[in-house]
């Protein structure tokens, strides 16, 4: 069983169209995330048959039309106001597939792999930026 | 039915190993009870924390997700929120929703315990701040607190025992803009360390501090309460889900009953039960242990056991920082700073009460994209426009108490063991309603003053039922309360509750540090005055 779309052209195409090409990087249907996008639909139930789904219900928008950009638009754009909760989650998925992609993280000027151990550098805490505010008079409620 | 294995009896159960769980089990297992603390969730191995994995912006959505919803671990019951204009988060595990909280914790001000007095709305509580300023203290030695001393906007304190989180330049920038206008700022006080602490490292701001760290620089009640419990003789007894608080027939607590790691029915007779499963799942609980000393549902004679629900109300505005020298990704996600400039009661404002502002930062590159960034061709230039320059100033706002807003128990959906699961029905009220409305105005002011553009706001965020309180509160009035001062059941002696449940008011603050002072403080009341639960 597959998550993926059996019209691959189609799938690549919207993909492409969610997310397209920038630069020297092709768009989320040419980058070749096909494999992550299978893994991700069916390790958590959450998106499971999403791009199955959501390709389906594409394509049935498009009917015969010839497969443009400006048809595909169109029938993304049906999708999407139509089914806004399965949109929100195939967008969700092919964000999550394409932003964890290391070529993007090289673009984008993120360090890919885990957040730990490295962290982030901060500069260290200053106390003189309290100067304004630690001068104010106490100003909480007193009760009894 | 198979039969039931009934364990040697002990002195307290307590249910549920979160933030209030974890800190009654330390203090009584430091008195010597015999003390079993019941958890349905496992042990989380630091080292499968999401912070580890190069996935971990999937995992965050998935399996790591806040909501149990979404996740569906094992331990998770489902929660039917479809009429709840907020959405319940929470996490089971030892250490509870400790293990995915941000550690922000700023404290209730003496006012918000005198809201009916001072404002005529809901209720005073039976308590006062100052009866809990020993156990918020005693709290923040175990769980570790990096803050400073000075705040004008709350009453004097007890020194932090490390400085504050760096502010970062996102932080500074944001602060200068509180200045600039005149209104009050302070770091965030937070269980973060700032500092090594007790053993933990200091916090390398990774950023997604939901996440937890293996460095364990932020607290949560599996890496400081619950191992000191264990070594002082407390046992934890995980992957086991209470069904039933059993009485007998004068209407006292005999022990619970509850489905073990193998999924087999026990019993565990106790002198006592300290029931600590959050606002959500303790009402559930006692409004399932129907008997025939308590018709209505464990201590529910007042019929508000579910009831007065609160969550917080947030809204807020987002904006682009573009100068910056670093990344808005930099550092812990919500703990920069605070502003209670509009925190007391104004008579001038068409509101009661107030609220808190927190500041949030961005996020890795998914995150940023979802939600903000649009699909097509105009993508990649709405993403390169945020990515690193998103801040958010969020409002936590004072969610008064409406009987309206309760947990039920639902007539169809149940957890695996076929236990009904909670029903919340929950609307925003019309006070909360106006209090958002003036903060996201305010929030809108700062952002403009610190420089950011492309400012939006949000006039409710839905996905943050993160606290939950109020459907157990307390009082000393049994026909309009379910607890006395000491977390006490009115209809049962022996049967504490410790969690969110018992707050009267939620105030406009993060609320785990008034749990744990106040689990801390029924802690104390069973030490010291209720030895006949000691065998």
């Amino acid at each position: 069983m597959t998550s993926l779309h059996p019209n691959s052209a189609l799938q690549k195409s919207v993909l492409d169209r969610i997310i397209p090409p920038v630069a020297d990087l092709p768009g989320a249907g040419g980058l070749g995330i096909e494999n992550e996008l299978e893994r991700m639909s069916t390790e958590h139930h959450k998106f499971s048959d999403i791009l199955f789904s959501a390709i389906e219900s594409i394509q049935s928008r498009l009917g015969e039309d010839t497969v443009t950009v400006e048809n595909l638009n169109k029938a993304i754009s049906g999708f999407e106001s139509v089914e806004p909760i399965p949109f929100a989650l195939l967008l969700e998925l092919v964000y999550l597939a394409y932003y964890s992609d290391p070529r993007v993280h090289n673009r984008i000027g993120w360090k890919t792999g885990p957040l730990q151990p490295e962290g982030h550098p901060l500069p260290p805490w200053e106390e003189s930026i309290l100067a304004k505010v630690k001068n104010r008079a106490p100003f909480w409620t007193e009760v009894d | 039915m198979a039969s039931i294995t009934v364990r040697e009896p002990v002195d307290i159960v307590v249910v549920g190993s979160g933030a209030s769980g974890a800190a009654v089990t330390w203090s009584l297992a430091e008195d010597d009870f015999k003390v079993v603390c019941i958890e349905q969730g496992p042990w989380v191995d630091p080292k499968t924390y999401a912070t580890n994995s190069p996935d971990w912006q999937y995992l965050q959505r998935t399996k790591w997700d806040y909501s149990p919803n979404v996740r569906k671990l094992p331990q998770d019951y489902p929660v039917n929120d479809d009429e709840s204009q907020i959405k319940v988060v929470m996490y089971n595990a030892v250490g509870g929703s400790t293990i995915h909280w941000t550690a922000h914790v700023p404290r209730f001000h003496p006012s918000d315990f005198r809201v009916k007095t001072l404002d005529g709305v809901a209720d005073d509580w039976p308590i006062s701040y100052f009866d809990l300023e020993p156990y918020y203290d005693l709290n923040d030695e175990m769980m570790g607190c990096s803050g400073i001393n000075g705040d004008p906007a709350n009453p004097p304190r007890s020194p932090r025992q490390m400085p504050p989180v760096p502010l970062g330049h996102d932080g500074e920038r944001m602060a200068r803009a509180f200045d600039n206008l005149g209104w009050h700022w302070w770091p965030s006080d937070s269980h973060i360390n700032s500092i090594d602490y007790k053993g933990r490292k200091a916090c390398n701001f990774c950023g997604a501090v939901g996440l937890n760290c293996e460095r364990g620089a932020r607290a949560s009640t599996d890496i400081t309460y619950i191992p000191d419990a264990v070594k002082l003789g407390g046992e934890i007894r995980t992957n086991s889900t209470v069904y039933e608080i059993a009485t007998n027939s004068s209407g006292k607590v005999t022990g619970v009953n509850y489905y073990n790691e193998q999924g087999e029915p026990e019993f565990q007779p106790s002198n006592g039960v300290v029931i600590a499963a959050n606002g959500i799942g303790t009402p559930r609980m006692l409004l399932h242990s129907k008997s025939t000393s308590h018709p209505n549902g464990l201590a529910n004679s007042s019929c508000m056991v579910g009831k007065n629900l609160m969550f917080h109300v947030y809204a807020g505005a987002n904006g682009l920082l573009n100068d910056l020298p670093t990344p808005t990704y930099h550092g812990p996600l919500a703990l920069i700073i605070m502003s209670q400039e509009f925190y007391e009661t104004d008579p001038s404002r068409d509101f009661k009460r107030g609220y808190t502002f927190q500041i949030g930062r961005g996020q890795g590159p998914a995150p940023t994209a979802i939600g903000d960034v649009p699909w097509g061709d105009n993508h990649h230039a709405e993403f390169n426009r945020r990515f690193g320059k998103n801040i958010g100033l969020g409002a936590i706002g004072d969610d008064l108490p409406e009987e309206v807003n309760r947990v039920e128990l639902d007539p169809h959906l149940t957890d695996r063991y076929g236990i009904p699961s909670p029903k919340i029905i929950y609307r925003v009220g019309e006070n909360s309603k106006k209090l958002l409305a003036h903060a996201v105005d305010q929030a809108a002011k700062v952002l403009e003053t610190a420089g950011a553009t492309n400012i939006t706001r949000n006039a409710l965020s839905t996905n943050t039922g993160w606290h939950l309180m109020g459907t157990a509160r307390m009082g000393d009035d049994p026909e309009r309360s379910v607890v006395n001062k000491f977390g006490q059941a009115h209809d049962a002696d022996n049967l504490f509750i410790v969690d969110g449940s018992v707050f009267v008011t939620g105030a406009g603050v993060n609320p785990t540090p008034t749990i744990q002072a106040l689990a801390l403080r029924t802690a104390d009341y069973i030490r010291h005055d209720r030895m006949d639960l000691k065998s």
